[in-house]
This record gives C-alpha cells, structure tokens and sequence, in this order.
C-alpha cells in the first residue's frame, strides 16, 4: 500500500513513517525532538515562545542565562504560560546554598518563579546559571499543569553558589502553546532558551 | 524532523578506574552523561574531570541526606568534579549518576546539573569547570576498578 502524506502531517511537522507492509500501523519514533531555540542579544525583559505545537507528550526546557543586574548578585527568572497574568501560579522549592538548606513556596502568583533566583549578573564573565524545566502533558485541556525543574548558579568567588530542585503548578488547564521568561531585570547577552518536545 | 537527543557512545568498564570519552564532537548543544557504576570493592566515590584538567578548577554545590535532614555541602578549587559525594560505590547496588553538561562546547564557563541515587545518599548538585575550552574529553573516574555490568553513556543534546 503506498501512503500518501496529507497536509496535515506535514504541518504538524511530526515525523511519521509507514511501513512498506500494507496493515502495519503508523511507526512514530520516540526521544526527543528540538522545537526552537532563542538567544537574547542583551536587555531584553521578555522573551516568549509561541505557537508550541501540541503533538509531543512532554515538553523540556534548558536554560543558559545571565541577566544584566548592574551588580553581582542572584537574580531571578520567572515563567507565564499563554500570557496569563492571573494568580494562578504556584511553585516550591529546595535548595542548597553555601552549606544551607532552604525551602520556599508561592502561591497565586502572576507569574511562576521558576527557576528562580539562580542567575548571576553579567558583571561576573563566563559564569551563567542554567535550569533544566520538565513539563508533562502540556497540552492537555482538561487539567492543570504541574512541572518539576533543576537548577542553579555557582559564582564561588562572590559565594553565590546555589543547587536547586523543585516543582510548580499552573492552574490553566487550556494546552501550553506560549511560554514567556520573565528576567528580575533584563537579560544580558548570550542567554539562550531551548525548547524540546518529547515522546 | 531530526532527532535531538542521541547516544554518543556507551561504556561498559570492569577491571579499570577510567571510562574516557574523546574526540567528542562539537554539533551539539549540550551534553549528557548517564552512568550506572557498581564498583569492585566497596567504599569508594566517582569523580569527573574534562579535558584531562585536574589543576583544581572545580567548584560545586549539592543537598544530600540519608534518613534525616538535608544536608547540603560545597566544595571549591577541587581537583575533580565530585560527581556523587556521599554515594560509595558498592558491589551490589548501583549509583545512578545523570549529569548535564551546558553549552559544552562554547567559551563560558562549564555549567552541569547532576543527580544521583542509590540506596542511600541521594544527591542534586550544581558544579561548574572554570574554563573556556570547549570539552572535548570527559574522564568518569571510579575510585575503585568498574565492576562488570557498570555502564557509562554520552548523549547529546542539540537545539534547533
């Protein structure tokens, strides 16, 4: 049987292969597939992903930043998903800072404080935090959407060193087409945003 | 659409301390090691080093605990990544180490993002390699010899 591909599958850009043996179901390959990547080119107070395509089960983001704070310090970087700036964000953590434990929580928050404040100033060359945010069934439309994330920032010569895992809860429960990174300040060059659908 | 997350190469080390990684290509984004070491003697840890630099360049931050409160630990100027502090090795029950490596290939410094787990000592950790060199070499270093059926993998990563 030859299969004809249809518009359909070409626009959901979903890799989907036929076997040559008429009856065989539809063959699609697992593991991860990379959707789109932005790197800031300085002074940005935003930068958005849209237009997330719903076909992957799983969505990843990996996060390489620094922010132009002006001084050396921790600064934070918050999410929002399809712009909504209502309170419906919540978020928990642990993290591990200088030798310290601490846990913090959120809860309806306009914006989702993840990863949070694990990003130094680009007054500090060469050192960038970096986060790693799993987002499970995004695109489902019935039910809210919870997350688990890593992270952290080590800037030993100003004892900045933090180590951080937690997990967030949006409270939408349209599928995630938007995610929107909110800087404490501006990002400074060289900040770079990966985002990866998986199967 | 390409895959973007693929083997690189996979290890399976007995009768050696050293599982290296090199010629590691540069087309990727970032990096990630999955490793499952049983060591042949008990008691010992896993160590990381890149590029064949172990002039104390490594600083890290983690939390651990065993059956109590958090404990969390830092270490600067190491010779070695401590990759799994608090995790001996054991003959019989796996530490399973999964650490990523950013940006990898750039002129930043080296950021990695590593948990591990066993049946004690569970562990999250930041670390950073103060270099610009681009990695092309990784060294997973058990303190003793592999024991058979460890394994060590590279994945990389590669964004749009």
């Amino acid at each position: 049987m030859i299969t004809r591909a249809t518009l359909s599958t070409i626009e959901q850009g979903l890799p989907k292969y036929r076997s040559m043996l008429a009856g065989n179901a539809a063959y699609i390959p697992s593991g991860w597939f990379s959707i789109a990547t932005t790197t800031a080119s300085g002074g940005e107070s935003s930068i958005t992903m849209s237009s997330i395509p719903s076909q992957y089960s799983v969505l990843i983001v990996r996060i390489n930043a620094q922010v132009e704070a002006g001084f050396q310090n921790n600064n934070g970087i918050s999410i929002r998903f399809n712009g909504d700036t209502g309170g419906n964000y919540a978020r928990q953590h642990l993290t591990a800072s200088s030798s310290s434990t601490s846990a913090n929580g959120t809860s309806g928050a306009s914006s989702m404080p993840v990863p949070g404040d694990v990003f130094p100033s680009n007054t500090r060359a060469n050192y960038f935090g970096v986060a790693q945010i799993i987002i499970p069934d995004y695109a489902d439309t019935t039910k809210t959407k919870s997350l688990v994330f890593h992270a952290g920032m080590n800037v030993n010569i100003d004892t900045m060193r933090y180590a951080r895992k937690g997990g967030g809860l949006w409270t939408g429960t349209a599928a995630i087409s938007s995610i929107t990174f909110l800087p404490q300040y501006t990002f400074a060059a060289g900040s770079t945003f990966s985002l990866y659908g998986a199967i | 659409m390409p895959q973007t997350y693929e083997p690189i190469a996979t290890v399976n080390p007995s009768g050696t301390t050293l599982v290296t990684f090199s010629s590691i290509p540069a087309t990727y984004t970032d990096l990630r090691i999955v490793a499952n070491v049983i060591g042949a003697s008990a008691g010992n840890d896993v160590f990381m080093y890149f590029n064949g630099d172990t002039t104390g360049t490594y600083d890290q931050e983690f939390m651990t605990q065993n059956g109590g409160s958090p404990y969390p630990g830092n270490y600067q100027n190491t010779q070695y990544y401590w990759s799994a502090p608090f995790s001996y090795t054991s003959t019989t029950r796996p530490i399973v180490l999964i650490a990523d490596i950013y940006d990898y290939a750039g002129s930043k410094f080296k950021s990695i993002l590593t948990t591990t787990g066993e049946g004690e000592w569970p562990q999250f950790a930041m670390a950073i390699w103060k270099s610009t060199a681009a990695i092309n070499t990784i060294v997973v270093r058990c303190g003793v010899n592999f024991a058979a059926d460890s394994n060590v993998t590279l994945y990389g990563i590669k964004a749009a």
